[in-house]
């Protein structure tokens, strides 16, 4: 264990990181299934997961708690399904970031409810890359009055296979506000089909309810498929929903490639410049370097 | 000194031949004015010296002190010392400004050579001061949001920064104001030198009011018809083109109209 805390530390870690590593969802010595919300605090903590077995994940922010958790999934084997139950009380304001990595070429499974409760903040990143087949899917309820989702995800498939990425987001009380943004890159005869549920069930007034989906297509072949479903039941709310979907421009392409970038360069900038909306959140150092390989090996 | 060489330059788009046979050699230290009423091939000519993936050039030769430009592609022809000012630059989403310029810096130093960090803030701060420009404009994504004006100014910015031995100027006058058009004027001019050449495009005299020319050509047909100096300017600039196509017996470059039955809309016809 200490030859692994060692090579965190030097791949992702600060000297100043509080962090806690689990291994198929227990902590290090496997006494603690459940995350002691203490143990966030009102600080900051990064939760390192290494998953070889079909695993459930628990997370829950006391009410009131402002607390910022960044998730790493370092190793995740290969045909696991890993659950996670988030809640955030009533008043918790969350930053939550997660690095979801399939790197084995088996099947990955990744589901993920989130209960929002009144007056919650939650603000979500997740950053995902699979070289296997990959299902996703994201359940989010805000159910108390006044709850706030803002929620970015970068979504790579470079695995030549199908992967299938599913967004639930309901509105069941008052006041609520979601705003989800999906970039998603495909390349290397890829597919990537984001679906996206947006419900406002009937007496949940005055929720506003926004769902943006952009892809960049990197070769001729992979395709992205954006499925926007709203149920509205609800006559005093708002609700959208766009999709932009292609491939690299080549009037952009051409306006970099003038200023004497080479086209692979120019194409790299392109890209980061897709995703540089979530990537440009997180903050220099070796966890950003660490992201930023997985994305260079993956495009 | 050095010298771009265009002859007898042919260019299609879209089966469509623009330019039907362009000759023109710039020397650096020289700067050059292209005008010429709408249509007569003149961002074509800027667009196929670039490079632009919509023109074929089908006959004719361009050389960089002999040098096969034509066979070059649009990155190696930057970086050999061919700048284009574009009449429309892109908005890039996610870009900021300054990395972009400072990557395109990177990209004309040679192997294993790294570009000072120092010395490229202390130079893109004096350029944005020499254009009055915003001090958050490098800072913002490329283009995004910038007033027409503004993404002007940030062609110019990187022509300063990127220092080419050509740059081509299309209509870099357009939505411009008259004081943004001194500062643009004043900046070309502080540019001059005998490493620097300059091929500039426009409608009006007003940008060669600020911009000392060399020679002036008015283009037509997708070729140059009249060379001269500066008082061609104030001959177009009083009495058009109108002296010149008769002179040359031209007939008007009118585009062809076609007109298109789109058919009709679906309504109800009441009952009888």
């Amino acid at each position: 264990m200490i030859r692994m805390e060692e090579k965190l530390k030097t791949k992702m870690l600060e000297g100043s990181d509080r962090y806690l590593l689990m291994i198929n969802g227990k902590v290090e010595d496997g006494s603690k299934p459940l995350i002691d919300p203490k143990a966030l605090g009102n600080g900051e903590v990064k939760i390192i997961h290494i998953v070889n077995e079909n695993t459930k994940i628990k997370l829950r922010v006391e009410g009131g708690a402002k607390a910022s958790i960044t998730e790493i999934f370092y190793e995740v084997g290969p045909n696991v399904n890993v659950e996670t139950d988030f809640e955030a009380e009533a008043g918790a304001c969350v930053d939550y970031f997660s690095f979801k990595n399939n790197q084995t070429g088996g099947n990955a499974g990744f589901a993920c409810e989130m209960r929002l409760e009144k007056d919650a903040n939650l603000t979500s990143r997740n950053l995902v890359i699979g070289q296997g087949q990959m299902n996703f899917s994201q359940n989010i309820y805000l159910q108390g009055k006044n709850a706030r989702l803002e929620m970015k995800n970068v979504i790579i498939n470079s695995s030549s296979k199908i992967h299938d990425y599913r967004f639930f987001i309901t509105h069941k009380a008052e006041q609520t506000v979601s705003q989800m943004t999906n970039f998603g890159i495909c390349n290397r005869l890829s597919k990537l089909n984001i679906a996206t549920d947006g419900i406002i069930v009937k007496g949940a007034k005055g929720t506003d309810l926004k769902q943006k989906n952009k892809g960049l297509i990197l070769d001729e072949k992979s395709v992205i498929a954006a499925s926007p479903w709203l149920e509205i039941n609800e006559h005093d709310c708002l609700a959208s929903h766009g999709a932009s979907i292609g491939a690299i421009d080549d009037d952009e392409l051409y306006y970099l490639m003038s200023r004497g970038l080479t086209r692979e360069q120019s194409e790299k900038l392109i890209v980061g410049g897709f995703m540089n909306p979530l990537l440009s959140e997180v903050p220099e150092g070796k966890l950003r370097q660490y992201l930023l390989e997985w994305i260079d090996a993956s495009i | 000194m050095r010298t771009l060489e265009i002859k007898n330059l042919h260019s299609n788009a879209e089966d469509t031949e623009i330019l039907k046979g362009v000759d023109l050699t710039i020397k650096t230290g020289e700067v050059h004015a292209i005008m010429g009423p709408n249509g007569t091939g003149k961002s074509t000519l800027a667009a196929t010296i670039m490079g632009h993936y919509r023109y074929h050039v089908t006959e004719g030769s361009m050389t960089l002190d002999g040098e096969d430009l034509l066979s070059m592609s649009v990155d190696e022809r930057s970086r050999k010392g061919i700048f284009l000012a574009l009449q429309y630059p892109n908005e890039i989403t996610g870009i900021s400004n300054s990395d972009f310029i400072k990557t395109a810096m990177q990209a004309r130093l040679g192997e294993g050579q790294r570009l000072s960090l120092f010395k490229f803030i202390k130079e893109i701060e004096k350029a944005v001061a020499d254009l009055k420009m915003r001090t958050d404009l490098p800072h913002r994504y490329l283009n995004e949001g910038f007033s027409g004006g503004e993404k002007k100014r940030n062609e110019i910015l990187q022509m300063k920064m990127l220092k080419p031995s050509f740059a081509i100027l299309d209509e870099i006058d357009s939505g411009l104001d008259v004081d943004a058009l001194k500062i643009v004027g004043e900046n070309i001019n502080a540019m001059r030198g005998e490493n620097f050449g300059a091929l500039v495009i426009t409608h009006y005299q007003r940008l060669l009011d600020y911009i000392d020319v060399d020679y002036v050509h008015i283009m037509m047909n997708g070729r140059i018809v009249r060379t001269g100096g500066k008082d061609l300017i104030a001959k177009i600039d009083a009495e058009g083109y109108d002296w010149l196509k008769a002179e040359l017996n031209l007939a008007d470059e009118e585009e062809e109209r076609v007109t298109a039955i789109l058919g009709t809309c679906a309504f109800k016809t009441p009952k009888e």
